[in-house]
């Protein structure tokens, strides 16, 4: 098993402490977590991981524009990010994945299949 | 022709075995044949234009009588009569009838000699007219009338006689044709009347254009809708009038318009959502249909029939809104429900399972509370906001109001580290306690959410002649003004990144709102950043028998004063 670095960012701390459970706990990776998107863009150009995993809908600076500020910083521009979204039309998920995004997750996620969808979704292999 | 003209009309024994497909048409015949009668009968006689032409024929003729006649299935009336009573006469008795059915010029040289007529009072009365020539009147392909001449001796008429009674049977027939056109003219100024009326009473937009799409026609929903008053639409092209542009304002060729295609080819089209612009140049969305009007043959014009639907489409927005962020908002519980289950029953976190398996059960219960909550509270508005949520009312003792939703937040309060201060006032309200106890507990659940840790929250009842006030008032951050507007709105929420703030559903204070409401009431919110918020909620006073609520304003005013606000604390 590859271990791996990522931060994600979710407003909702239980989501955030779920997300931590399945990637640490189960896949044995490292992770950073942020509550929103002024702080993940702080804590991504400090600790620079391999990927950021991204709430789109939070408060304050919302997902896809925390995206296309990661792609802008000369510090983060090379970390691929992926949306999570509890948006369920095909529209909007479509909308959003033609963002400077690497992909889009789906909200409800299953935790303990959580680490390989985020390595497919980035062409890691495991 | 001296003698009597045969009559061309078949026999009865003719027409009883005449076949269906034979008799049709001829009863047609006759259906159009009254109608031109009535037409005729109908109009404004003027009867000085044959008044003319029988004092024409008496002089003429050298007779002392001369008729112009109309003949219906009863009786001949006189349109003109010279030597005559003008009274009608019933159409067995009368020999112009004959004439009429005969179809062609009937010359009776000695009517006291013809078994036909001898009996008829014309001839046996007093007026004993002896001879006759008559001319049947066509009018529109319809023989209608008679135009003759009588004497009273018997006689014979010559053929310069019969023919100048033919020029003025003609003269007589143009008299009618012009009569008959003049009633049809008016007819039609009546149907285009009526159909104007009847179109003006429709809600849809109807405008008619020409071949070359032209403005013809405007009804008063069009005129209305396109702010287009007085007809000035008329005589104008529509397209680029009132369709030049799409809804981004980019150009909309003419011959792309779908109106130019029904006016080409006749086919009918309709549209969803296009956009029509209004003479201030203002836009709206329409659905409009174009059909074509033709003349049997080519396309002489079209119709187009509008209709504003901005209403709906701000609904459909709203409701697209709303789906879109119930459907998040119900997700993102149901994300930590469904994740903390999976890691727990899929046994995967092994023997560290300990901690982590408590902490995964409390994740799933307070997710599972939040989505019930959210499930209810999504119905609440719905019922409320249909105005369909029944509303038990009765008598409710403000005081002891004000008590029990102090008592509902009691828990809340405490883990908070918020002392709830409440002046309970005094009064009986006319309302449902349930409704109206959500609304405070609502209102003080958030004013403790929203309140620092040690800060106290008030609730203080008011009454007075106007009703009854309560008021929420807490020390928390305060709401800006921009955001005060929209704190009634259904799942609007402050940015925060403090959970305790964030863990209302979004949907309370727009119940709460709409529970107020539907008691008459109303709900406002006066607040500062930095100095807190106070929420008001005012109901009318619905007075018991024997009651005198006092004018006790006092604890109501000392909510209203932020400093006040500051000192209490």
């Amino acid at each position: 098993m590859t271990t791996h670095r990522v931060l994600v960012v979710d407003d909702e701390p239980d989501i955030r402490e779920i997300a931590v459970l399945a990637l640490e706990r189960l896949a044995g990776w490292t992770v950073t977590t942020a509550s929103g998107g002024a702080e993940a863009l702080v804590t991504a150009a400090a600790e620079r991981p391999e990927a950021v995993v991204l709430d789109v809908m939070m408060p304050g600076m919302d997902g896809p524009e925390t995206a296309r500020r990661l792609a802008a910083d000369p510090a983060t521009h090379d970390i691929p990010v992926l949306l999570l979204t509890a948006k369920a039309r095909s529209g909007e998920q479509a909308e959003l994945a033609s963002g400077p995004v690497a992909g889009v997750l789906t909200k409800p996620f299953d935790p303990t299949r959580l680490a390989s969808d985020i390595e497919r979704a980035l062409g890691w292999s495991s | 022709m001296d003698g009597d003209a045969s009559p061309r009309r078949p026999g009865p024994s003719g027409t009883r075995t005449a076949a269906v497909s034979d008799t049709w048409p001829q009863l047609w015949h006759e259906h159009e044949r009254r109608q031109v009668l009535q037409a005729l009968e109908a109009t404004q006689h003027q009867d000085e234009r044959f008044d003319r032409i029988t004092r024409m024929a008496t002089r003429y003729l050298a007779v002392p009588i001369a008729l112009v006649s109309l003949i219906d299935d009863e009786r001949q009336r006189f349109r003109s009569v010279i030597g005559l009573d003008r009274t009608d006469v019933p159409r067995d008795v009368s020999v112009c009838a004959h004439t009429l059915d005969a179809g062609d010029v009937l010359v009776v040289p000695d009517l006291g000699a013809d078994e036909r007529f001898r009996s008829f009072p014309v001839v046996a009365g007093p007026t004993g007219a002896r001879s006759y020539v008559g001319l049947p009147l066509v009018v529109a392909g319809h023989r209608v009338g008679t135009l003759c001449v009588m004497d009273t001796r018997p006689r014979s008429f010559d053929e310069d006689e019969r023919a100048a009674l033919i020029d003025l049977a003609a003269w007589a027939e143009s008299e009618l044709l012009g009569e008959q056109s003049r009633e049809v003219v008016r007819q039609l100024d009546e149907l285009r009347r009526r159909y104007a009326m009847v179109l003006d009473g429709v809600a849809e937009g109807v405008v008619g254009l020409d071949a070359a799409g032209v403005v013809t026609f405007v009804n008063g929903a069009a005129e209305q809708l396109l702010g287009w008053p007085h007809g000035d639409l008329v005589g104008r092209a529509m397209h680029p009038t009132l369709h030049a542009r799409h809804a981004d304002g980019s150009p909309y060729p003419a011959h792309e318009c779908p109106v130019s295609a029904t006016l080409r080819t006749g086919t009918e089209q309709r549209l969803l959502q296009e956009v029509f612009w209004r003479r201030d140049g203002s836009p709206f969305p329409a659905d409009w249909s174009v059909g074509a009007v033709d003349d049997g043959d080519d396309v002489v014009g079209a119709v187009v029939v509008f209709e504003d639907v901005t209403r709906r489409v701000e609904l459909d927005r709203i409701k697209d809104g709303f789906v879109s962020v119930v459907s998040h908002e119900l997700r993102t519980p149901l994300t930590s429900l469904r994740g903390a289950l999976e890691l727990l029953t899929g046994g995967l976190l092994g023997e560290h399972a300990g901690p982590d398996a408590e902490r995964l059960v409390t994740i799933a219960h307070t997710n599972a509370e939040r989505l019930a909550r959210l499930v209810d509270d999504i119905l609440d508005l719905e019922r409320s906001s249909r105005g369909d949520m029944p509303l038990a009312r009765g008598p409710i003792d403000v005081a002891r109001l004000l008590a029990d939703a102090a008592g509902t937040v009691h828990g809340t309060a405490t883990h908070a580290g918020v002392t709830v201060q409440v002046d309970p006032g005094a009064g009986t309200l006319w309302g449902d306690e349930h409704r109206l106890l959500q609304v405070l507990s609502n209102l003080l659940g958030n004013a403790i959410r929203f309140s620092p840790e040690g800060s106290t929250v008030r609730l203080a009842a008011g009454t007075g002649t106007w009703g009854v006030r309560i008021g929420v008032a807490d020390d928390g951050v305060g709401i800006a003004p921009e955001a005060q507007e929209r704190v009634f709105e259904r799942f609007w929420q402050v940015d925060a990144s403090d959970t305790r703030a964030r863990s209302g559903t979004g949907l309370g204070l727009a119940i709460a709102k709409n529970i107020v409401e539907a008691h008459g009431g109303a709900i406002a919110l006066d607040s500062a950043v930095g100095r807190g918020s106070t929420f008001t909620v005012s109901l009318p006073q619905r007075r018991l028998p024997g009651s005198s609520p006092p004018d006790d304003e006092t604890a109501m005013a000392q909510l209203d004063v932020p400093t006040d606000r500051r000192s209490a604390t």
